[in-house]
């Protein structure tokens, strides 16, 4: 079932390369979609013409895996290259167990001495790979991709045909399972900021919002999303932003928050008297969250606060902290520090 | 059809597109300019005035039409730097000393009403334009400006607008300020275009690329995004600092002339 829906995923992310609009975006600055895949098998030819098995080439290796093919004229070079820019800035020692591979899925235009240059364009140390149409099929379907789909270009292209290709870029770490997928968009300094925490052996780099902490074993369970921590200005309390998931058959409570070594934590509720004009915050005991519902602690609301804090944390931090459930027990989550202006977008309901 | 430049994300194409919202724009100044010289001045105007004009209007239409507009829109930084140091630099106060005469004939004489006289005065001016160029040059504005046709037609008329408040004082005689003389004016250009030369320090040292739409671009130039905001920069702080040094040395000689005259 995670494949199937993986598989919407992917193609979702199908983008035509040459073809304006289709799911570009444009000043992006996306973040890493959190997926699970293991490190898939599958044999293509690499640009020597000699086979190159992926799972034991790259196997405990952190591999980014890409699709896509060297005439396309936007989303590749732009992956590509801001990859490897970041890469650039990686320790050599750590640079060496890492693998870029990049699999041409338009097998009719890049023979293997044309993949070679446009890599070589980019790094010489990328891996080129490339296959028959149904070996190219086969390794799309593997890590959970639509297969490319070649159809004519829109009338002026400079190519008479496009290529639309899964865009995002797979990072498998050194568990062997993929985490994380990075979409287009992703920026140099979101590479540079993810790439030393993929590099530790099956690590993980939390989406956007931090977190998948999951009670209950996941499908019937709790599992929290979209977990903020907000870095106060001044000596004031922190506050905590989150959605939780209760997709099991039994209702459950917030009971606590627990944030370490950052300092008391507590769950609070904003009250408002609409006829006195004030707002106070209360202490609260527990928080329901309804058998198949969705509690979210956003600004004017149910929220946690952590404070005063005993060291300081800064925009683009994470730290870790522990939900006490009243049914599923504790569940650790990872948040992502943003800033008071980061508030309104971050917590924005979708 | 775009009916302005804006950054879309497509691939990039020498095939000639249409932006009507440019030629209306660069039609409404010229009607505004010819409102605000008054009837028959044109036809008065030395030949200087004339050429001046033409040349403002013409590189105001050229900088923000195709293909510099969309290229700067989109896909290049360091185009976007050009077609500012052009709009703001250029096309602003040509534009300005082609309406100088006929606005002195036409209000020399009389009182600015206060609200004008303090929009005019050097120091608003100046904040204004610094203002509009801090505001414009952020990472978050331009990201979510650009890519829309109203978006990115904000940006370009405030540049616009904000350089003819920035450049009023220093070209047009009027409303008179007593204290604002040439050495004044020296001192006024080079000071209130300093910032640009922060803003366009801070492009050339930036460890990454600045603005997504750059850096996401599809590439139309064998550079990488970071090369491109290297020399957005350097034309931001040549390509502003050569222009504002010719313009203050053309009111320091000026001066020295008129001194030399009156003598």
């Amino acid at each position: 079932m995670r494949f199937d829906i993986f598989a919407l995923v992917g193609l979702a992310g199908l983008v035509g390369c040459g073809s304006p609009g289709d799911g570009r975006v444009v000043g992006g600055g996306a973040g890493a979609t959190s997926i699970a895949v293991p490190r898939p098998s599958f044999t293509l030819t690499d640009t020597d013409g000699k086979p190159f098995d992926f799972r034991a080439r790259t196997a405990g290796r952190l591999t980014f895996l890409m699709f896509g093919y060297t005439r396309c004229p936007d989303v590749c070079p732009v992956q590509m290259a801001n990859l490897v820019t970041a890469l650039h800035q990686v320790p050599p020692g750590d640079r060496m167990g890492i693998d870029v591979i990049f699999v041409s899925v338009d097998p009719d235009r890049d023979s293997l001495p044309v993949l070679r240059k446009w890599l070589d364009s980019f790094d010489q140390s990328v891996i080129g790979l490339t296959g028959s149409r149904a070996a190219l099929d086969s390794a799309q379907r593997a890590v959970g991709f639509a297969p490319a789909v070649v159809q004519p270009a829109a009338a002026g292209a400079p190519d008479a045909v496009e290529v639309l290709h899964a865009a995002p870029v797979i990072a498998f770490t050194a568990d062997d399972t993929a985490h994380v997928m990075f979409p287009f968009g992703t920026r140099q300094a979101d590479w540079e900021r993810d790439i030393p925490a993929l590099l530790q052996k099956g690590s993980r780099v939390q989406p956007p919002g931090g977190t998948a902490g999951v009670a209950g074993g996941g499908a019937g369970g709790i599992a929290f999303s979209r977990v903020y921590f907000v870095a106060p200005a001044g000596d004031t309390p922190a506050a905590v932003f989150l959605v939780a998931h209760n997709t099991g058959a039994q209702p459950d409570t917030i009971v606590a928050l627990d944030a370490g070594d950052l300092g008391p934590a507590s769950v609070h509720m904003t009250m408002t008297d609409e006829r006195a004009g004030t707002t106070m915050m209360h202490s609260v005991g527990g928080v329901a969250i309804l058998a198949g519902g969705t509690l979210r602690f956003a600004p004017g609301g149910y929220h946690g606060m952590v404070g005063p804090l005993r060291r300081r944390v800064v925009r683009g931090d994470r730290v870790q902290l522990v939900i006490r459930l009243a049914r599923a027990g504790a569940v650790a989550v990872s948040a992502v520090v943003i800033s008071y202006s980061d508030v309104d977008t971050a917590t924005a309901a979708r | 059809m775009q009916w302005w430049c804006a950054a879309t994300g497509e691939q990039w194409t020498w095939t000639w597109r249409a932006y009507p919202g440019i030629w209306i724009f660069v039609a409404a100044v010229a009607l505004g300019a010819w409102l605000l010289a008054g009837r028959g001045a044109w036809s008065r105007a030395a030949a200087g005035g004339r050429a001046a004009f033409i040349s403002g209007l013409a590189l105001l239409w050229l900088s923000n039409d195709w293909p510099l507009g969309p290229v700067a829109a989109g896909y290049l930084a360091s185009a976007h730097a050009l077609q500012f140091t052009i709009v703001s630099m250029l096309a602003a106060p040509l534009i300005l000393v082609a309406l100088r005469g006929p606005v002195v004939a036409r209000f020399g004489e009389r009182r600015f009403p206060a609200p004008l006289r303090a929009l005019l005065h050097p120091l608003s001016a100046a904040i204004a334009f610094n203002a509009v160029v801090a505001a414009t040059h952020t990472s978050r504005v331009v990201d979510a400006l650009m890519p829309t046709g109203s978006g990115a037609f904000v940006i370009d008329a405030a540049w616009f607008v904000s350089a003819l408040l920035f450049w009023w004082p220093v070209v047009m005689p009027v409303p008179a300020l007593r204290f604002f003389g040439a050495p004044m004016k020296v001192f006024y250009l080079l000071v209130g275009t300093l910032f640009h030369t922060a803003i366009g320090m801070v492009m050339l040292v930036a460890e990454h690329p600045l603005y997504g739409i750059y850096e996401l671009a599809p590439p139309i130039l064998p550079m990488s995004p970071h090369t491109d905001q290297q020399l957005a920069g350097g034309i931001m702080e040549l390509g502003v600092f050569f222009i504002v040094v010719v313009g203050a040395a053309i009111v320091f000689f000026r001066w020295i002339e008129r001194d030399g005259q009156e003598a």
